[in-house]
């Protein structure tokens, strides 16, 4: 399921988490953890960081929700801004992007211990293949194919046109694909 | 590579790429969109890069994610009300309204504050706030009213201020000299204001204690001295009359004083003279005539009198400043 996609009972959710209704709080984090966790994954490559990220993402979800709905987005859409920002915040405190190049690491991005090894395989293989990608390449990539927006919602997220992530999509795939037909 | 041929593989891309979310096979596609067939391996790779939204978080990483928002969400639950930002902005707003109440309210009150009064510096801070939008002209004969208002305001209470007369007079000799002139607006309060001011410093010998009664002989010298001023030809403020052979002022009686000092401060603005009080200089009856017709003295500046006036019944105008007037106290 997308990040965006909503639940039907996403309203009455929202109302009560409010009021700190620990069900509803619990029913948000389920339709929504795993997009966010996601997205942070595939943009920092590491399986704790991204989960401690995510938990700030929630954290700051929950002090926010009074504000919410003056904001007239889509609640994924404002959950996912609060992503973005935390993400942006990490790496301003870091100094630098975590993802280093691909020539420069052997191990890979760390994942977690909990996470079945399958799931570790194809992981680590999409994120060492993210690798021979641009920034721009990479974000359009993951928010595409990783997290699940559309087109549009992708084009608004970065603040470009359609036509430029179509375009930036294209170079992408054709990269990955390159990359991949080197490696098999 | 062809720029057009490019933009058309972009846009068979996407279409392929939205038919594929929507969950087309790949090779049905193919074989229902051939022009698709050189993208075979970049819709390959879009297929594989799905399989990477099967990553979530593990059940225990999750577990603890939801207790950590349970919690957060009880404390904020829990905190009080005020703590909240939207309470907090609340207190602030009616803090800063109560904070404008009441410091209208003693703006409110210090208009009625005389010297010596706690709100009176406050009254004298407004008054330089409201002040700073006026003309040099108008912002002078403005105070020179409001002094005077103080001056008669604290003279009905008992209170003779020699310095709030010092200072009106000043501001009105200021207003004149800066060109408060024309038929009507500025000139017509300067004269008014003259009247009110010769009227009362001449009382004021008559009733004022005698520790302050040198102090208003020499407001009231001054008062005279203004009578140039005032009486500019080019001016539309006329000489005060100094007539000689005017009847000089009748003992004021007690109710004349009381009518004349009870006047409530600020009203005395809009006060126009009364009709004996015809300001000095604009008397239109024909010359000659002018000294049996009217009905109230005009005041004349001390020292001037004694020549001309055959004797003063009261005979404090032709005593020396300080010792004018019967020793009366204000009896008010």
């Amino acid at each position: 399921m997308g990040l965006l996609t909503p639940h039907p009972e996403e309203r009455r959710w929202i109302a009560r988490a409010r009021k700190g209704d620990p069900e509803a709080i619990a029913a948000l984090y389920q339709h929504y953890a795993d997009g966010v966790y996601r997205y942070l994954l595939y943009r920092v490559g590491d399986a704790e960081l991204a989960e401690d990220l995510t938990a700030d993402v929630f954290l700051k979800m929950i002090e926010d929700l009074p504000r919410y709905e003056e904001r007239g987005l889509p609640f994924g859409a404002w959950l996912f801004r609060i992503a973005r920002a935390r993400l942006i915040d990490h790496w301003r405190r870091q100094g630098r992007r975590p993802l280093v190049a691909l020539e420069d690491t052997e191990t890979g991005p760390q994942l977690s211990q909990d996470i079945p090894e399958d799931e570790i395989a194809v992981s680590e293989m999409i994120q060492r293949a993210l690798r021979v990608l641009t920034e721009e390449q990479r974000e359009v990539v993951v928010l595409r194919f990783l997290v699940g927006m559309s087109l549009e919602e992708v084009a608004r997220a970065m603040g470009k046109s359609v036509g430029a992530v179509k375009a930036l999509q294209h170079r992408a795939l054709s990269a990955l694909a390159r990359y991949l037909e080197k490696i098999r | 590579m062809d720029p057009k041929r490019d933009a058309l593989e972009i846009e068979i891309l996407e279409r392929c790429l939205r038919r594929l979310e929507q969950g087309a096979d790949l090779e049905t596609l193919l074989r229902e969109v051939p022009e698709a067939v050189p993208l075979r391996p970049l819709l390959e790779t879009a297929l594989w890069l799905r399989r990477g939204q099967e990553v979530a978080l593990s059940p225990a990483a999750r577990r603890r994610l939801i207790r950590q928002g349970q919690l957060r969400a009880a404390r904020r639950a829990a905190a009080p009300r005020a703590s909240r930002p939207v309470f907090r902005w609340a207190w602030a707003l009616v803090a800063v309204l109560g904070l404008i109440l009441v410091l209208l309210s003693a703006v409110g009150a210090a208009e009625a504050s005389l010297p010596g009064e706690p709100l009176y510096p406050v009254k004298r801070a407004v008054e330089g706030l409201v002040t700073l939008g006026m003309s040099p002209e108008e912002r002078a004969l403005y105070l020179a009213e409001r002094r005077w208002s103080e001056f008669e305001a604290s003279a009905a209470r008992g209170r003779w201020l020699p310095d709030l007369a010092e200072e009106s007079l000043a501001r009105l000799e200021e207003a004149a000299r800066l060109g408060a002139e024309g038929p009507a607006g500025p000139a017509a309060r300067l004269r008014a204001l003259y009247e009110r001011q010769g009227v009362l410093l001449e009382e004021a010998a008559a009733v004022a204690p005698p520790d302050v009664r040198s102090a208003l002989a020499r407001a009231r010298q001054r008062w005279a001295g203004l009578a140039p001023v005032l009486g500019r030809p080019e001016g539309g403020i006329p000489e005060p009359t100094r007539s000689v052979e005017t009847p000089v002022l009748p003992e004021p009686t007690a109710e004349i004083l009381r009518e004349r000092i009870h006047t409530p401060p600020g009203l005395e603005k809009q006060e126009t003279p009364s009709a004996p009080r015809t300001p000095p200089g604009q008397e239109k009856t024909p010359p000659g005539q002018e000294k049996k017709e009217t009905p109230r003295p005009v005041r004349t500046p001390p020292g001037q009198e004694k020549k001309d006036t055959p004797g003063p019944p009261r005979g404090q105008d032709s005593a020396p400043p300080g010792d004018q007037g019967p020793k009366g106290s204000p009896g008010r």
